[in-house]
């Protein structure tokens, strides 16, 4: 078994509103996907950023394969980002975007998808895409508008993309699959949703089903406000619901001690010198839940023979507007 | 040097309403010695089954077999291939998968465990109690694969 690192030759140039894949080669098994934003921008006289400028241009990401095979999903690039982020402790390349009446600039930001159950192991074989075994595998991302970084912030397409750099297993010459993972292998499956609020809901009334059929691993929760910002007023409460056994393992009334919890669950930074201002406090609107927390196993829970509508996220809404994304990470049977 | 062989027969002979659970015990003490010999000489031979196959061998020489029994020759032989089998192409794993997604489709609703009657050796058996749960008792098999591979195989 060989660590394999290296840059994908096809990039995903941005091109404002438009759908871009790649093709990844099909060489070995993927630990971990990294892909670096670069976007050439010339600042205008007066300019004003957006919350989360960098990765409100994602409008999706996608990993499939051929015969219907998608491993990974998500509908906003913010989704990826604070996914990562608490992986990582928060600690990523994020460039600020340039001052007014700057200078033109490239400005970069990293997002790491590591797919095992170690972040901290680029070559964490717990979870892995068999770029072998596939065909047709391709990186797919819809680039947004220039708009999203905000007001004065044009995009130099030409010089603006994403570079992807893989890590992943490889065989040696007569190895096999099965002395690498004499069990099996496990494979991502990380499925997005967005609910939009349209009235209040009180005591966990707006719910989401969430994914059955494999192991469910954790959720990243966004809320958004009707101005697409990260909010904290949205949502009051979160629980996770069992509708046929009567039961709420978990429930935290208070967006603030939700966040803190979260912060300290994953060591999340307090002040982050160079850093994006929304990164010097717990993050508004966001915050990551993994169901080991009811079940009490690193792995998650086990919903390979759950219906749907089995178990459910809860949501008390205190502002009936904006959105709630969640990005439901699952562990399926390779 | 003396033959383990007196002792083996004894555990062999414990039945239990003709269940042979002297064997079952052989069964589990074979696995256990095969799970401790096998990755060790897996490091050389590189190879799971060549490897069960050569403690087998081992297992079976007269020497070998003077000490430990014709009858423990026997199990740490035939535990021994098949640790080696399973290393090597997860017979067993892949059986559990194919059975376990059989049950699945007639299992009970989910988060809803069957109910299981204890009986202990001369009294009645109690009532079964029903009790609900998140069904999360079992080890999953996505588990399970993490733990194989983990095993430091390569």
């Amino acid at each position: 078994m060989l660590n394999h690192t290296y840059q994908v030759s096809d990039t995903l140039d941005y091109t404002a509103s438009t759908t871009k894949s790649i093709d990844i080669p099909e060489t070995g098994y993927i630990t971990e996907l990294m892909l670096l934003l670069e976007l050439y921008v010339t600042p205008s006289s007066i300019v004003s950023a957006a919350q989360d400028a960098l990765a409100r241009i994602l409008d999706a990401i996608k990993i499939t394969a051929a015969g219907g095979k998608n491993y990974y999903s998500v509908e906003d690039g913010r989704q990826s980002l604070y996914d990562a982020y608490h992986q990582y402790q928060g600690q990523l390349l994020h460039d600020p975007l340039p001052s007014a009446g700057g200078s033109a600039a490239t400005v970069r930001m990293l997002i790491p998808l590591h797919f095992g159950l170690d972040p901290f192991d680029p070559f964490d074989k717990s979870i892995i895409i068999p770029a072998a075994e596939l065909s047709n595998l391709k990186l797919e991302v819809t680039w947004g508008a220039a708009s999203a970084l905000g007001t004065g912030f044009p995009v130099t397409a030409g010089s603006s993309r994403i570079r992807a750099f893989v890590r992943e297993l490889t065989l040696e010459k007569g190895e096999t699959r099965e002395v690498i993972w004499p069990g099996g292998i496990n494979v991502p499956l990380y499925e997005s949703r967005s609910i939009g609020l349209t009235t209040t809901a009180s005591n966990l009334g707006k719910t989401d089903d969430v994914p059955v059929g494999s192991m469910l691993h954790s959720a990243l929760v966004m809320v958004v406000d009707s101005s697409n910002d990260r909010s904290d007023a949205n949502v009051t409460e979160v629980g996770t619901k069992y509708p046929k056994l009567a039961l709420e393992e978990y429930r935290v009334n208070n967006m603030y001690a939700l966040k803190a919890m979260n912060r300290k669950q994953f060591l999340l930074p307090g002040t982050l010198v160079g850093q994006p201002a929304t990164w010097l406090s717990d993050l508004a609107g966001c915050f990551k839940f993994r169901f080991q927390e009811i079940t009490g196993r690193a792995i998650g829970m086990d919903l390979s023979t759950a219906m749907t509508g089995d178990v459910k996220l809860g949501f008390t809404i205190g502002v009936g507007s904006g959105t709630i994304f969640i990005l439901y990470k699952s562990i399926s049977l390779g | 040097m003396q033959s383990l062989e007196k002792i083996s027969e004894k555990i062999k002979n414990i039945k239990l309403a003709k269940i042979p659970l002297g064997e079952a015990i052989l069964i589990l003490l074979g696995l256990g010695v095969s799970d401790a010999l096998i990755p060790a000489t897996t490091r050389f031979v590189r190879s799971p089954i060549i490897s069960g196959g050569l403690v087998a061998f081992l297992a079976k020489m007269p020497i070998v077999e003077r000490f430990l029994g014709s009858t423990f020759a026997n199990v740490l032989a035939a535990t021994a291939a098949a640790t080696g089998i399973e290393d090597q192409i997860a017979l067993r794993g892949r059986t559990h998968a194919m059975v376990s997604g059989l049950v699945g489709r007639v299992a009970p609703m989910a988060g809803i465990v069957a109910p299981r009657a204890t009986a202990n050796m001369g009294s009645p058996a109690p009532a079964p109690v029903t009790t609900a749960s998140l069904g999360q008792v079992d080890v999953s098999e996505q588990e399970r694969r993490i733990l194989s591979s983990l095993k430091g195989k390569a």
